[in-house]
């Protein structure tokens, strides 16, 4: 079979916003027509893949401010490098990547406050058991065993994507999803 | 909810949306400076430049200009407006309707301007075309810093640039016909496509064309994506499909018929092919020759209608088999698939067999629909036999089992020592098992169930010829060489094998010495050995032992150094408790291993030191995973607290600690923790202070300075059961120190190595890791040789196998067998037993594959148990240890449906009244029963013991049993707690009757037949 993005088959399952729609050619195309200047492209891009932009900043900088300075940063950055991209079938994590990256410069910043309250990371008006399941995530998980759960649940990565975008073997990445999993359960 | 989706919900559902700003701060894309290069005066000159599009049509291009506005995403037609939104660039994927169809594309230039590329057309522009570079373009241009349109007028076709503001800023002009009365190269090549597109031929493109004679062109046509290309011939003059020479009209269309059914190495560029025409039982043919693949083919097809008529395989030197080659016969299956599209149709898997040397079975997997092939090819003349659509695959391996045994008319009750192994490469399934000394080996096609082939064998003769490659494996005979060489793998410089007599050879190279080691690849027996340097003394060999674990001679008792074998020095000592055995390479002075054993390993290390439940500080160790104590997780290794310290929070915490937490936190699950008792466990059990640690380390907890504490709430953590730990091996590493390997249950049987270190007879833990973890190069899974899998890449590739890759429904358990792993996978809807070879050479690895539970295995026995009109239930009611022990008269106690009739005063004899038995009298059919006992215990009544009637009273005339009732015990409620196999097909169920703490466990053994139904073995109390 052949391996493909995963994020159709994330998506086509949510039927969340717009992305039960957003194929990996519908990106491809999204980001190729950004290189012409396409805004409409942009903010189509951005309806499909901000989810999983913002979900996966937050699991890596722990707190909402942060992560929403990674999401606005990264669909700039995106319309920057749009000529950049060669489309290898994996525009989801061509995205991640980007993500990724500007996440770990953010905390390489020496003016970055580490976040004591765990409460924060919630937006005011969250839903108290979105809050909760926040709050759980961050205290139970690994920095590594959050990532991974956040790109599988939230990004819709495979776990051999996982594996390739953090420099893991696939069998660490299974297992260290596994094990994370059954902490959320045991924790919720 | 799922827990997926509770974390997708918490990390996306209150997101900001920054779409407004990103829109504002987004930079207008900037017009670079295009670096306007000298381009080629033969074939483009600047001729203009101007500021507007009305200069542009003031220039004289007028209507036939064709442009299309990128801003404004119009079609063309004249409309000027430079204003809205880009419209992109999309490559059309059909030829155009005509050759003087006007533009619906743009070109698009390269930043260097070094390329025009056309990705749709105007009548004079090309489909895809290299204006000025002959460079093959990629298909992912694009343009970044202008715009082009293009124009056709009177002969040329023109590119316009524009810049992002839409000014015009050169023009270019390809001169093409130059009215000589011809057709332009451009219109050559756009009835030459038009041509083949019409021949449906599916999409492609013209790659270059060429005037010969100043009469016609030859125009070569490729596939889309360049899988295939042709040349066809256009009259200059008329546009017309040309024949312009007999031969190469012969070569073009040779060329076409032959190409979509032997796609070859010569993929690119089509062979120029001497084509003969040869007339063979009256019938005229084109006749040509091919050597591909080792391979010298002779190809005949009809002059008539290019059906290819024959394959012959010549004699030549290089194949003298008379059959045709794999790779043709599975092109031949594919192209059969979809002809049209040739090499679109890509079979990622081919199941290829040659069967009694005369067909080839081939199986293809359409990668488009998924939809599987079986093709049945003779293998001299390439004529497909027989083909078989949407062949189904085989699943089970038991399904497998059953085609074999019905092949070789066995049942299953004669067969003994059942081996079902995948064929890793040929999408086949080979089931091998022994009816008294003969063992039959069947190979089944995956797909298809065909029996490709059946062999014999008495297994007292060639006992020991398991191995179908017949070899031990270049890992097993690398194992055996770095023993005899007594080299590690590193050292290994090359390798090589020859077939002829099937050795293998390893050369090894360590210092100054080299050695070469030669093994016999089907015995593993040395053939010979060679090695230069001298030998150590006993004296150096010892000291190098000593030096290796930082141990002088006077700090050691009991020390030994022996020559092991021929090639190293076996050299043991005891220090600290400890006894060290350490093998010396005798020439190199290598460490070869460091091994303690377990038969003289200290007590003091075992699963005692992690015994107790509060207070064992080593046993809090393992609850989590760390390199060294400078990583430790204070909040897990403390989750329990101290017994000393009461929780109860006094005034000034719960203030202080309201400051930091909300409000409402549970003050019963306070934990305090002293830092000076903290610090104190730290020292004494992990060798560090708590000041030395890092801010990550006091994650979860909260420090109070008034009282010195920190604080957390009670945790999930968990001190472990000590018999949940089940600890396999212990070594020593290089510093003396000693790693525990260990799996816990909780964690569904992952390896995990704690690494203590005793001082003073007091243990101290350095890491606690996953196995994987750990990078030693030297450690892997224990008593695991080097090649095999690790438990998780057997789980894996299980996973992969059954095709349950998702672990949010999996539950992976399992454990390692000898040589092979038993891997359970129990998702949501089926139950798999999974065994995995653990150790595999080169890329084949072998599996045994057993879907047993539909529904899943709780839901399934509970839902069997649980039913009250069943006959599982009934049978649970009581207990039996087999089935000799079976009580007819507990297992009817309900009777049969429609059997409540008024009974007979025959019937009712045995019974009296005053007895009290008429309200409870039961009619049990003989044959109802029978059926009952066949289908679900797998016996009859006849064959049943005299005791499991007790209580049955039998009446000839009615052929029925009857029996009076006292009491219907059946259950009410049954709780699965797991399920394992005890065997091939014996499933013991462990189940409760109540959820009540101390209720008594059952085992429930049952059969597994195929179709999916279970026999009941036996029930007992466990």
């Amino acid at each position: 079979m052949q391996e493909n993005d995963g994020f159709v088959d994330c998506y086509s399952e949510r039927g969340d916003e717009m992305l039960h729609q957003a194929s990996k050619s519908d990106l491809d195309g999204w980001i190729r027509d950004m290189r012409h200047g396409d805004r409409d492209a942009l903010a189509k891009l951005y309806h499909a893949t901000s989810g999983a932009v913002y979900g996966y900043a937050l699991s890596i900088v722990k707190n909402r401010h942060d992560a929403e300075d990674v999401l606005h940063d990264c669909y700039v950055t995106l319309w920057d490098k749009a000529a950049e991209y060669r489309s290898q079938d994996k525009p989801m994590a061509w995205i991640l990547t980007i993500t990724r990256n500007l996440c770990l410069k953010l905390l390489r910043q020496p003016d970055t406050i580490p976040l004591e309250e765990l409460s924060y990371i919630a937006a005011p008006s969250a839903d108290p058991a979105e809050a909760a399941t926040l709050r759980i995530c961050m205290q139970v998980l690994s920095e590594q065993e959050r990532e991974i759960v956040v790109l599988h649940a939230v990004a819709g990565l495979k776990h051999r994507q996982i594996a390739k975008l953090l420099g893991l073997k696939h069998a660490t990445v299974m297992s260290k999803y596994r094990r994370a999993l059954q902490k959320l359960k045991a924790s919720f | 909810m799922r827990i997926q989706d509770r974390i997708y919900q918490a990390f996306t559902g209150s997101r900001p949306n920054v779409l407004g700003k990103v829109l504002e701060d987004i930079s207008p894309r900037k017009a670079t400076k295009t670096k306007h290069k000298k381009l080629s005066e033969r074939t483009m000159q600047l001729i203009a430049t101007a500021a507007s599009i009305a200069i542009l049509i003031s220039a004289g291009f007028g209507g036939f200009a064709y442009y299309r506005d990128y801003f404004a995403g119009q079609k063309p037609g004249g409309d000027s407006t430079l204003n809205g939104t880009n419209p992109g660039i999309t490559q059309p994927t059909t030829p155009p309707t005509d050759p003087n169809s006007p533009d619906e594309l743009l070109m698009w230039i390269e930043e260097d301007a070094r390329q025009i590329i056309c990705p749709g057309a105007t009548a004079e522009t090309l489909p895809v075309e290299v204006v000025l570079d002959l460079m093959y373009p990629e298909q992912d241009r694009y343009a970044s810093n202008c715009y082009v349109a293009s124009a056709a007028y009177e002969g040329y076709h023109y590119a316009l640039y524009y810049t992002q503001e839409g000014v015009l800023s050169r023009i270019g002009v390809l001169r093409s016909s130059d009215a000589q009365g011809y057709i332009s190269q451009t219109v050559a090549q756009r009835k030459a496509l038009l041509a083949y597109a019409q021949k449906q031929h599916g999409p492609c493109v013209a790659s270059g064309s060429e005037l010969v004679d100043d009469t016609y062109y030859k125009v070569r046509i490729s596939g889309e994506y360049y899988q295939w290309s042709t040349l066809v011939y256009i009259d200059a003059y008329s546009g017309e499909l040309a024949a312009p020479e007999d031969t190469a009209d012969l070569n073009y269309r040779m060329d076409d018929m032959i190409y979509p059914r032997v796609l070859m190495s010569s993929i690119y560029m089509p062979p120029i092919l001497p084509v003969q025409t040869v007339t063979e039982d009256g019938i005229e043919k084109y006749c040509f020759t091919r050597t591909e693949n080792g391979y010298c083919y002779e190809f005949k097809f009809s002059t008539a209608d290019y059906t290819l008529l024959s394959i012959a395989v010549l004699d030549c030197e290089c194949e003298k088999t008379g059959h045709i080659s794999e790779f043709l016969a599975g092109w031949i299956a594919q192209m059969d698939i979809d002809p049209d599209y040739y090499g679109r149709v890509h079979g990622i898997d081919f199941g290829l067999q040659l069967i009694d040397d005369s067909v080839y079975y081939v199986e293809v997997q359409h990668e488009g629909n998924d939809a599987n092939y079986a093709y049945y090819i003779d293998a001299r003349s390439g004529q497909i036999l027989q083909a078989i659509e949407d062949a189904e695959p085989i699943t089970t391996a038991l399904e497998a089992r059953n085609i074999a045994l019905a092949a070789n008319g066995h049942s299953i009750e004669e067969l003994k020592d059942l081996a079902i192994t995948r064929n890793g490469f040929n999408h086949a399934i080979t089931v091998s098992y022994q009816v008294d000394s003969t063992r039959y080996q069947t190979v089944i096609a995956m797909f298809s169930g065909k029996v490709l082939s059946q062999t014999e064998r008495n297994e007292t003769a060639s006992r020991g010829d398991e191995n179908r490659s017949n070899v031990i494996g270049w890992q097993k005979a690398r194992d055996i060489a770095l023993e005899v060489c007594g080299r590690q793998k590193t050292h290994m410089i090359g390798f090589d094998y020859t077939f002829a007599n099937d050795i293998y050879q390893f050369d090894f190279v360590f210092a100054d010495a080299s050695s070469t080691c030669r093994i016999n690849a089907r015995t593993g027996g040395i053939q010979n050995s060679n090695a230069e340097g001298n030998q150590l003394s006993q004296e150096t060999a010892t000291d190098i032992a000593l030096n290796y674990v930082n141990l002088s001679a006077d700090q050691v008792s009991d020390l030994t150094a022996t020559l092991s074998g021929n090639t190293s020095y076996l050299v043991s000592f005891e220090a600290n408790s400890i006894h060290y055995e350490i093998t010396v390479h005798d020439t190199s002075g290598l460490i070869l291993e460091v091994k303690l054993p377990i038969t003289t390993r200290p007590q003091s290390i075992g699963f005692d030191i992690f015994a107790g439940y509060n207070g064992n500080w080593l046993r809090q160790g393992l609850t989590h995973a760390y390199d060294s104590p400078a990583q430790l997780q204070l909040a897990q290794l403390f989750s329990k607290g101290f017994d000393t310290e009461t929780t109860t929070p006094t005034d000034e915490e719960i203030a202080y600690l309201n400051t930091v937490w909300p409000t409402d936190w549970p003050q019963e699950d306070l934990i305090r923790l002293p830092a000076e008792q903290m610090d104190q466990v730290l020292q004494q059990y992990y060798g560090i202070r708590l000041e030395e640690l890092g801010t990550a380390c006091f994650d979860g907890l909260v420090y109070m300075e008034s009282t010195n504490c920190y604080y957390c709430m009670a945790g999930n953590s968990a001190a472990l059961e000590l018999n949940d730990i089940k600890a396999y091996r212990v070594e020593t590493i290089s510093d003396g120190s000693l790693r525990l390997y260990y799996y816990l249950h909780q964690r569904q049987f992952e390896p995990w190595v704690v690494t203590l270190r005793q001082n003073d007879r007091e243990w101290v833990i350095l890491s606690n890791q996953h196995l994987e973890d750990i990078t030693d190069p030297n450690s892997g899974e224990p008593d695991v040789p080097d090649g095999s899998i690790s438990f998780w890449g057997a789980a894996e590739l299980a996973m992969e196998y059954t095709g349950l890759t998702d672990l949010e429904h999996v539950t992976v358990t399992g454990n390692r067998i000898d040589d092979h792993y038993v891997i359970y996978l129990n998702d949501t809807d089926i139950l798999y037993k999974v065994t995995v070879k653990a150790y595999h050479s080169f890329d084949i690895l072998d599996f045994e594959m057993i879907p047993l539970v539909e529904g899943g295995i709780q839901y399934k026995f509970e839902s069997m148990l649980m039913d009250h009109d069943g006959w599982y239930n009934a049978a649970i009611a009581h207990q039996f240890a087999s089935l000799e022990e079976l009580q007819l008269k507990e297992l009817f106690c309900t009777g049969f449906p429609g059997e409540s009739t008024e009974f007979t005063a025959e019937e009712l004899a045995p019974f009296p009244e005053e007895e009290g038995y008429y309200g409870d009298l039961i009619r049990l059919p003989k044959e109802k029963m029978d059926a009952v006992l066949r289908a679900y215990f797998g016996t009859f009544l006849s064959q049943l013991d005299g005791q499991c009637f007790a209580g049955l009273k039998y009446l000839e005339s009615t052929g029925c049993y009857y029996s009076c009732v006292s009491d219907v015990n059946r259950p009410e409620e049954v709780v699965i707690w797991g399920a394992e196999f005890i065997d091939f097909e014996l499933l013991q169920v462990r189940y409760r009757l109540s959820y009540e703490d101390g209720a008594p466990f059952f085992l429930l053994t049952l059969r597994y037949l195929p179709g999916g139904s279970w026999q009941i073995i036996s029930n007992v109390q466990e």
